[in-house]
Formats: structure tokens, C-alpha cells, sequence
């Protein structure tokens, strides 16, 4: 006897009932993760830029939107990472410039500049990028979270770094911590 | 935990902490309200809703594992259902203890930070057991529970109109006449047997009839509070349920928007308005292109006769040079010439037509944009409770610090009002309130001995003015303000000479309360008296397009009234150039715009200054204040310098700019959350042309200008000569902690520092040198605060030196003792913040 006919001949077999079990006892296995898979599948997803010569990331949930480097405004009497306010559909965002925060070298604006609008919460804030490439997923396995000393950065802005020097950035405490943050009042 | 879910969690709690927003805020307000209301029905009616917020928050709590914010708020629901029940009074150790857990709660959620609650859920939990259980003790509930009023409703039903239903009920002992709409009656009769008389319940609810079972379980829900008041009261809640419930609009006539969506879709409206502007540019350019060809056809008309004679000129044109026949050019040029005229006058006919539509396309979209704009501004109103409802928190705390009864009125909650607009105004508001608390109303001794009843009374109320403006006003019954103070203060820091102040009437005298650095009160502390706080009052309020007044009889009470409007307007403002950047400047602070000829600039004390109106008037480069530019002289390519005079709390400058382009309306939009305030920028506008230009703060850019002025020459500040200045400060602290903190504060403002480890030390060293200031802790061995000012004051070279006191203790006493002794300040040290002390400080060297 043969497979097939094996088969056949079970599938004749098989009432109704059992059918239905066996479906479902399938279709309760299909719906289980293997666990390996599951490993695999913790990975974040970024959107990788360039500053200066680097190569930097952020992850794409803080991303709310990309714009050509158009028109700004210059602002007075801001700290120098500020690099002034872009109008966006009405709304008005400004636009900081992460090399002079990091300290980084590089050149201000190229053709390729590009406004990408972070935001976490209720913060949102244009960050020139010099250029964007595009958007690719990291595994979680290959973040190397321990960071030896790094540039100019400050630890507490970074996520972690892959095996291909990718710096991610981390936005949420870089939007929240509130070195970014402008507030300055004259004394009378 | 896999990284999405994890984002998934973070986004949900942040979900929830604006949930349990708004549940904190209706509990703790609710519990005040039931605090200061002695209408029972109504308290009946808050403590559901509270109770029903509670739950909700527990609720949510626990769906993002907030475990011990669903702990805490377990306890407090069973603390609520036993004054529900009425087995529990609405005393103050029973608010106080929910206030408490409420805090708790807010705190736990908004700093996620592990936080002990044994001890607010021993104190629920002491709370709870310590009422009074009805079936051990019955009677003794009903004595408590049940006002001598509706006993006499009991025994006399007939005597009570108030609702014919609960008299029947009671007068019967039937539930037949209680027609079934009105569940809440037949509650009443249950209930209220329950307790006369617990075994009896059960047969009560046979006798409801057959759709008891549901009926009692309903009613049980809706009017269980009714347990804990007498049945008369009740009734009336009962009669009174559909009117209350139609106070708030029903579900169908609200939705429930996220504020960020409706931001979004102003933002998309606002940049119509550059629509509608830009429409109205291309109109006046078409305009503009018509009057060139105007022009054109004048000079056309003027030179058509030698067209004319040209032509004659050419046909009969017969001389054959050697250079060629000109005859056929000629002749082709002047009919083209005579054709362009036919075709300049199409043209003109087109750009007509043209105009007239783009005129009237332009005047449609004007008053749709417009309209629409006025529309989705009415949808970003918000009543005013939301503003108000922290102020009952507020004055509760208030009062108990400082010791003083105050009784608050609020009024005109309902009133729509811009978000924004109630946003900016939440920390003018607060100082008022302050105000009021601090230096307006008296202690309850005082007050009694004035003839004046003990509680004092604190009103804030709200009221519509006309379709577009609203008034707010803070009032109190305290001292009121003594004119006579505000002179001398006034005149202490020369703000206005004696021989002004015999022109002004008593309502300007007022009014120089506004003015920065005038304050009345004797004492400087954390809460008020450093005279900055009315200053930004009005400036807060002027900028919204507002005005505040002050009316004050002395020792009757003060009253401030704020009018606004009530949606953000757009305004008026000068477009100026400064370094090729456009700005704008309010129209509203601009008082004159001059040209001066630079040779009648002179040098005041080496500080620029033009001569206006018979006034001498510092003038500073706008660039300057702005700090943008290059060196001055290089500009100077006419003989004229466009100046721009700007006006702000009394203060007056001149701005030279380079071009001031014109004056239009504009929008103001706010900057973004990264640039929380921006010195002299208050926020921007997007032009016609699609540019953003920035809109300057003029308060700011005085204050920018007196500094570059008082830092002596436009272009070097002396940072020498202000070395050679340093001011020396003594602190005086015995802990080790807090005097290292304060060496390090002051010394990184610029002062020069020396320490002592307690009075006595701090007398010796006193003795040795010379100080500028003593800053000083009470609390001290040997000898403190107090005897050290004390011993200050009474020392012939030391007793004009200022003396800061800084301190823990927060109380009257102690603050009225540091009056006593001769303190200038006084710092309490839990709202301890380093600019607030450089400031004080500041001000008295």
C-alpha cells in the first residue's frame, strides 16, 4: 500500500466530527509561535540618516513626518543647535541641528538636507538630517545596548549601536529630557 | 517583553494618565464642593459622581497593572459607599483622608515612581471601620442622619409639598400609588423602613410587585445615597432628576474630540488665511499692472500725433540714398506701432475682467476663510470651569497655611472661552487668588475685631461681555489696598516723582501696583511681595488682547477685573526689516514711528538717544537687542534713520530698523513646544508671501534694550568694571548641605561668598568685613536667625544691611517675626528655587 492510498482510505474514514477536531487541533498549531521564531522576530524598526559622515538612526514610530530642507526662519536669541522654524501645513515646527548638539563636525545644509519631524508625546521637533535613507528593521539581537565611549554624544541619548555602527538614537529622552528645551525670560 | 508591546504599553499608559486626569480632577473637586455645600441633595449628587469616577479609575488601573492605583482606589470606593450609605458622615478627618489618597493617586500616576501607600490605605481602611454599623445601632443612625426637618415631614406628611409621591409612600405604607416612573420614591420607602426597622426589608420589596426584582435593583442604583439623608430630601432629589439631568448636554449632542486633531484642522484653516491673503496680493497686482499700462496709454496718447506725423512723413518718403531704400521699414514700423494699440486695448479689456474677477474671487474666499475661521474658533472654546475647577484646591491649602477662614464663590463656569486663552490665563489667575490670599484677606482675629465676619469671602466669577469678550473678575472683602503705601513704594523705586503723583487721580495712584517692582507689602516671600507678579499680570493679559483694572477701598476689598476676548484674534502689526529679516512688531505697542537725520542722535552718559515730543528717549539698533547683524557704522548710506518708538508698562524706547515695510494682519502661531519662550520673540506669522516672519515680544525688547543701555556703551559690555564691583554675601546655615548649595548658587551668579556655621559665628564674621547681604537660616545653634537679624538692626555701621532669611518653617509667626526683627525676606526653603532667591537678592544690593 502506498501513501496515497493510505490516505485515501483515512480520509474516507474520517466522520464529519473528526474533521472538524483535527481541523482544529491544526489550525491551533498553525497559531502557535514557534519559538524560535519568536526570537527572530524582535526587531525594531528605523529610519537611518546621515550626519556628516555618519550614519545615524531613529525608530520609525517617532517619525511623524519628512520634509524637504525649504525656507527657514532664522530665530534671535536662541542657543546655536536651534537653527530656526520651518511653516508645515500651517503649523509652525522648529528645526534643531543634532551635529551642533553632539558636537559633531560636518557642513551646515547640502542639497540633500532633509526635515524629519520627531515626536514623542506631546514634543515634536524638526531634526536636519543631511541626508535620509530609508527604513530597515534591526534585530534586537544584533543592538549592542553597552556602549563604549562614544564622540560627542551623550550616553543618554543613545539606544544602542549595531554590528554595522549604526547609532540609534534614543528620541524619547532626547525630546523629553529638556536639554533641548527652550525657555529663557530677561531678569527685570 | 517584546519591543512593541512595550511601545503598546507606554502609548496605553499614556492613554490612561489623561484619563486619570480628568477622574483625579472631578474626585478632588467633587470633595471640595461637598466640603463647602450644605445642600444635602446636592451633596447627594456629587458623591455619585465621584463614587462613579472612582470606579472608573479603578478600572482603568487596572487594565494598564497599575495595581496599587486600583488598591488605593478599592479603599477609597469603600470608604464612598459607606457615606452613600450613610453609615459614614462627610466630616472633615473622612474629605480630608480622600483628598489625601486622591493626591496620592495623582502622584502615583504621574511620577511612576514606586511610592508607599501602606500608610493612605491604613488610613482609608481606619476610616472606614470607624463608622457606625446601622444594624448595631439604628436608632442612634437615624438620630445622626436625619434632620429634625424631615423628621417632622415624617410624622406629618401632609405638611410637606415638597413631593406629593414620597408623602403618599409614607402615608400609606403601599407602593400602589407610586406610579412607575418614579423608582426613586418607592427607594425611599424601602430604605427608610431598613432602617426603622432591618428585618422588615425584604417584605417591603415583595410588595413592590412583580417586576421587583429588577425594579429594586435598579432603584437600589439610582438613589442609593438616599439611605444615608431623610426620605424627605430624597424625594425632592427624586422629583428633581430630569432637570438636573438635562443640565449637561446628553451623549448625542457632544463628541468627544482628540484636542490634537481639532489643533490640526485650526492649523489648516489659519493657513487659509495666507489663502485669502495671498488672494488679495495678486489682486493688487493686477491692480498694479493696470496702472503701468495706464501709464503706457498716456504716453501713448502723447506721442500719437508724432505717430501721425511719422507716417505722413513716410509715405511720402522718396529719397533714394546711397545706404537704400528706408521706405518698406519705415512704413512696417509705424503700422506696427498702430497695431500695438489695438492690441494694448484687448489687453487692457482682459486685465479689467480679469481684476474684477480676481477682486471678486478674493472678497468670496475672504468671508469664507473668515467665517470658517470664526467657526472652528468656536469649536476650540472650552468653558471656563475648566480653568476654575483647581482654584477650590488651591484656596483650601492657602487658607490652611496661612490660618485664615476664606469662604470661595466661583461663578460662570459655563462661559466658552479659547483653550489657549484659558491656558495663559491659569497663572495670572493664580496670582491674583494668591494676592488676595497673601496680602488682601485678613486673619480671622483681625477680621472680627474690624466688625467684619470671620470668614473671609474670595469671589472669582466669569461673565460674558457682548458676543466676543468676557470678564473676569477676583474679588475679596479684605484690607483693600492702601494708596498711601503704593505711593511710597512707587516713589522708593523711582518710578514716579512726587510732583506726578499730586496729578494723579486715585484710580492711577492704583495702577502703579502693575508696574514692575512695586510691591506694598513689607516683606519679600515666596508666595508674593516681590511686586513682579502684578507686572506680568497685565503683561500676560495684554497680550491677549486684554485689559485689567484694579479697584480697591481701603479695608473693604479689592477687586480685579480682567476683560478678554474670548477667542484669539488675529492683529494688526508693522512689518519691519532689521539685517534683511522681517519681524513684526503689534501695532497696539507702537507709538510713533519718526525719521531722525543721524546728526541729531547725542550721547547721553555714552548711550544713544533721540529727542521726541520734548523727550529724551534712549535709542538702541533693533539688530542689537536682537543680537543679530554687523557692526553699525557700516549702514549708515542715508542721512535718515527709520526709528520706531515702543511702548510697554509705562516704559518707552526708540528702535532704529532699516525699513519698516507696512502694516497688516496677521496670525499668531505659536512657536512649538521645543521653543517654550524665546527672549524677544513671542511667537510667529506666516506672511502672504508664504514667509515666516517672527513677531517680537516689545515687553521683552525694552527689557533687552535697558540692559544693553545699563551695560553702559552699545557695543563693549564692561566686564571689568563689574569684577571690580563684586558684591559680597554672607550666608549664615548651619547645615553643611545647604550652605555648600548656597556658596555654589551665589558664587556662580557673580557674588563673593563667605560662610559662618551659626548666628554667632556669622555676628563675628559680620564684624571682620563688609557685606552686601546676609543670607540666613533660622534654625540654628547657639544663636538664630532672628537674633542675628535682630542683633543686625541694632548695630550702628550694620543696620542697613539687607538680611535674607531662608528657611523651612512656613508659618505666620514666623514670617510676621521676621517682619518683627527687620528681615527683608523671607524664603522658605520647600519652595526653594535658585532664581527666586538670585532675584530677591538682586533686587536688594
Amino acid at each position: 500500500m502506498n501513501v496515497f492510498d493510505l490516505k485515501r482510505e483515512s480520509s474516507e474514514n474520517i466522520d464529519r466530527t473528526d474533521k472538524a477536531v483535527i481541523l482544529r487541533e491544526r489550525a491551533l498549531n498553525l497559531a502557535h509561535k514557534p519559538c524560535v521564531a519568536v526570537q527572530d522576530s524582535q526587531a525594531i524598526e528605523v529610519l537611518t540618516f546621515a550626519l556628516g559622515d555618519e550614519i545615524y538612526a531613529v525608530g520609525s514610530e517617532t517619525v511623524r513626518e519628512l520634509c524637504s530642507f525649504k525656507q527657514i526662519t532664522r530665530l534671535p536669541c536662541v542657543p546655536t543647535f536651534v537653527l530656526g522654524i520651518i511653516n508645515l501645513r500651517g503649523k509652525i515646527f522648529s528645526v534643531i541641528d543634532l551635529k551642533r548638539l553632539f558636537e559633531l563636525p560636518g557642513t551646515p545644509f547640502s542639497e540633500k538636507s532633509k526635515v524629519m519631524i520627531l515626536g514623542f508625546g506631546d514634543m515634536e521637533v524638526g531634526i536636519l538630517a543631511d541626508d535620509v535613507f530609508g527604513v530597515q528593521e534591526i534585530p534586537v539581537s544584533e543592538i549592542q545596548q553597552d556602549l563604549p565611549t562614544l564622540k560627542g554624544i551623550n550616553e543618554k541619548y543613545l539606544y544602542g549601536i549595531t554590528l554595522e555602527r549604526l547609532t540609534i538614537i534614543n528620541v524619547e529622552s532626547l525630546l523629553t529630557d529638556g536639554s533641548i528645551l527652550v525657555h529663557e525670560t530677561i531678569e527685570p | 517583553m517584546d519591543k512593541r508591546e512595550e511601545e503598546f504599553l507606554k502609548r496605553l499608559k499614556a492613554t490612561f494618565k489623561v484619563e486619570a486626569d480628568e477622574h483625579i480632577q472631578t474626585i478632588s473637586s467633587g470633595l471640595l464642593e461637598i466640603e463647602n455645600t450644605a445642600d444635602t441633595e446636592e451633596k447627594i449628587r456629587i458623591l455619585e459622581t465621584i463614587y462613579r469616577e472612582a470606579h472608573s479609575l479603578k478600572g482603568a488601573a487596572r487594565a494598564v497593572s497599575l495595581r496599587d492605583v486600583e488598591k488605593i482606589c478599592q479603599a477609597m470606593e469603600s470608604v464612598l459607599s459607606l457615606i452613600k450609605k450613610g453609615e459614614l458622615p462627610t466630616s472633615s478627618l473622612v474629605l480630608d483622608t480622600l483628598l489625601d489618597s486622591i493626591e496620592g493617586t495623582a502622584k502615583l500616576i504621574s511620577t511612576d515612581e514606586v511610592f508607599p501607600i501602606g500608610e493612605l490605605l491604613q488610613r482609608l481602611s481606619n476610616v472606614a471601620s470607624g463608622h457606625i454599623s446601622p444594624s448595631d445601632k439604628p436608632l442612634q443612625v437615624s438620630e445622626q442622619y436625619i434632620t429634625p426637618i424631615s423628621r417632622k415631614t415624617i410624622e406629618t406628611p401632609a405638611d410637606s409639598s415638597a413631593s406629593r409621591t414620597s408623602d403618599i409612600a409614607f402615608g400609606t405604607g403601599e407602593i400602589g400609588p407610586v406610579v412607575g416612573g418614579n423608582r426613586d420614591a418607592e427607594t425611599v420607602l424601602t430604605g427608610y423602613r431598613s432602617d426603622e426597622s432591618p428585618g422588615s426589608h425584604s417584605s417591603e420589596t415583595v410588595q413592590t410587585g412583580p417586576t421587583s426584582l429588577d425594579e429594586e435593583k435598579q432603584s437600589a442604583e439610582v438613589s442609593d445615597p438616599g439611605h444615608s439623608f431623610s426620605p424627605d430630601i430624597v424625594a425632592r432629589v427624586s422629583s428633581q432628576n430630569i432637570p438636573l439631568k438635562s443640565k449637561r448636554p446628553s451623549l448625542t449632542e457632544t463628541v468627544r474630540i482628540q484636542s490634537s486633531k481639532l489643533d490640526s484642522l485650526l492649523y489648516q484653516v489659519e493657513e487659509m488665511v495666507a489663502l485669502k491673503m495671498s488672494a488679495n496680493q495678486r489682486v493688487s497686482d493686477l491692480k498694479n499692472v493696470k496702472l503701468k499700462l495706464d501709464l503706457h496709454r498716456k504716453q501713448w496718447a502723447k506721442v500719437n500725433p508724432e505717430l501721425r506725423i511719422l507716417k505722413a512723413f513716410a509715405e511720402n518718403y522718396e529719397d533714394y540714398s546711397s545706404k537704400g531704400n528706408f521706405k518698406p521699414h519705415l512704413l512696417k514700423m509705424v503700422d506696427f506701432l498702430e497695431s500695438n494699440e489695438a492690441i494694448l486695448k484687448t489687453i487692457e479689456g482682459q486685465l479689467k475682467a480679469l481684476t474684477s474677477m480676481a477682486e471678486n474671487d478674493s472678497r468670496q474666499a475672504s468671508s469664507m476663510v473668515d467665517d470658517l475661521l470664526d467657526d472652528m474658533k468656536s469649536v476650540l472654546t472650552l468653558p471656563s470651569s475648566t480653568l476654575l475647577e483647581m482654584f477650590p484646591r488651591l484656596v483650601r491649602d492657602l487658607a490652611g497655611v496661612q490660618k485664615k477662614k476664606i469662604r470661595l464663590s466661583i461663578d460662570g463656569g459655563n462661559i466658552e472661552i479659547d483653550r489657549r486663552i484659558l491656558e495663559e490665563m491659569k497663572d495670572p489667575l493664580v496670582h491674583l487668588v494668591r494676592n488676595s490670599i497673601d496680602h488682601g484677606l485678613e486673619q480671622p482675629d483681625i477680621r472680627i475685631r474690624k466688625g467684619k465676619t470671620e470668614e473671609g469671602t474670595l469671589s472669582i466669577s466669569i461673565s460674558q461681555l457682548g458676543a466676543k469678550k468676557a470678564e473676569i473678575v477676583v474679588s475679596d472683602d479684605g484690607a483693600g489696598i492702601d494708596p498711601e503705601k503704593v505711593k511710597q513704594a512707587a516713589i522708593q523705586r523711582n518710578i514716579v516723582t512726587e510732583q506726578e503723583l499730586r496729578n494723579m487721580g486715585e484710580g492711577e495712584v492704583l495702577s502703579l501696583i502693575f508696574k514692575s517692582e512695586v510691591s506694598t507689602s513689607p516683606i519679600i516671600t515666596d508666595l508674593s511681595g516681590r511686586g513682579l507678579g502684578l507686572a506680568i499680570v497685565r503683561e500676560k493679559v495684554e497680550r491677549l488682547g486684554g485689559v485689567v483694572i484694579v479697584e480697591s477701598r481701603l479695608g473693604l476689598g479689592t477687586e480685579f477685573r480682567i476683560q478678554l476676548p474670548v477667542t484669539l484674534a488675529t492683529f494688526r502689526g508693522a512689518l519691519v526689516q532689521v539685517e534683511k529679516e522681517l519681524f513684526v512688531v503689534p501695532t497696539a505697542s507702537v507709538i510713533r514711528v519718526v525719521r531722525v537725520k543721524h546728526d541729531s542722535i547725542g550721547t547721553v552718559e555714552s548711550r544713544d538717544t533721540i529727542l521726541v515730543d520734548g523727550r529724551v528717549l534712549s535709542l538702541v539698533r533693533l539688530a542689537d537687542v536682537l543680537e543679530i547683524g554687523s557692526t553699525p557704522d557700516e549702514q549708515h548710506d542715508s542721512q535718515f534713520v527709520t526709528v520706531l518708538i515702543l511702548g510697554a508698562s509705562d516704559q518707552k524706547i526708540a528702535f532704529s530698523v532699516d525699513a519698516i515695510l507696512n502694516e497688516q494682519e496677521v496670525l499668531v502661531k505659536s512657536l512649538g513646544r521645543q521653543l517654550s519662550r524665546v527672549r524677544n520673540v513671542s511667537a510667529a506669522t506666516v506672511l502672504g508671501s508664504g514667509q515666516v516672519a517672527l513677531i517680537l515680544n516689545v515687553s521683552d525688547l525694552i527689557r533687552s534694550a535697558m540692559k544693553i543701555s545699563n551695560a553702559g556703551s552699545l557695543t563693549r559690555p564692561k566686564r571689568s568694571e563689574n569684577a571690580s564691583k563684586r558684591k559680597s554675601i554672607l550666608v549664615v546655615e548651619d547645615s553643611i548641605t545647604s550652605r555648600m548649595l548656597l556658596k555654589n548658587i551665589l558664587e556662580s551668579a557673580g557674588y563673593n561668598v563667605q560662610t559662618a556655621v551659626d548666628g554667632a559665628d556669622g555676628w563675628a564674621t559680620l564684624k571682620t568685613g563688609n557685606f552686601d547681604v546676609v543670607v540666613s537660616d533660622i534654625e540654628m545653634p547657639r544663636m538664630d536667625g532672628f537674633e542675628l537679624t535682630a542683633k543686625i538692626r541694632g548695630d550702628e555701621t550694620l543696620r542697613n544691611t539687607p538680611v535674607v532669611v531662608v528657611t523651612s518653617l512656613e508659618s505666620r509667626q514666623d514670617r510676621e517675626r521676621g517682619i518683627d526683627v527687620g528681615a527683608n525676606a523671607y524664603i522658605v526653603k520647600s519652595g526653594f528655587e535658585q532664581n527666586n532667591l538670585l532675584s530677591v537678592i538682586k533686587r536688594l544690593v
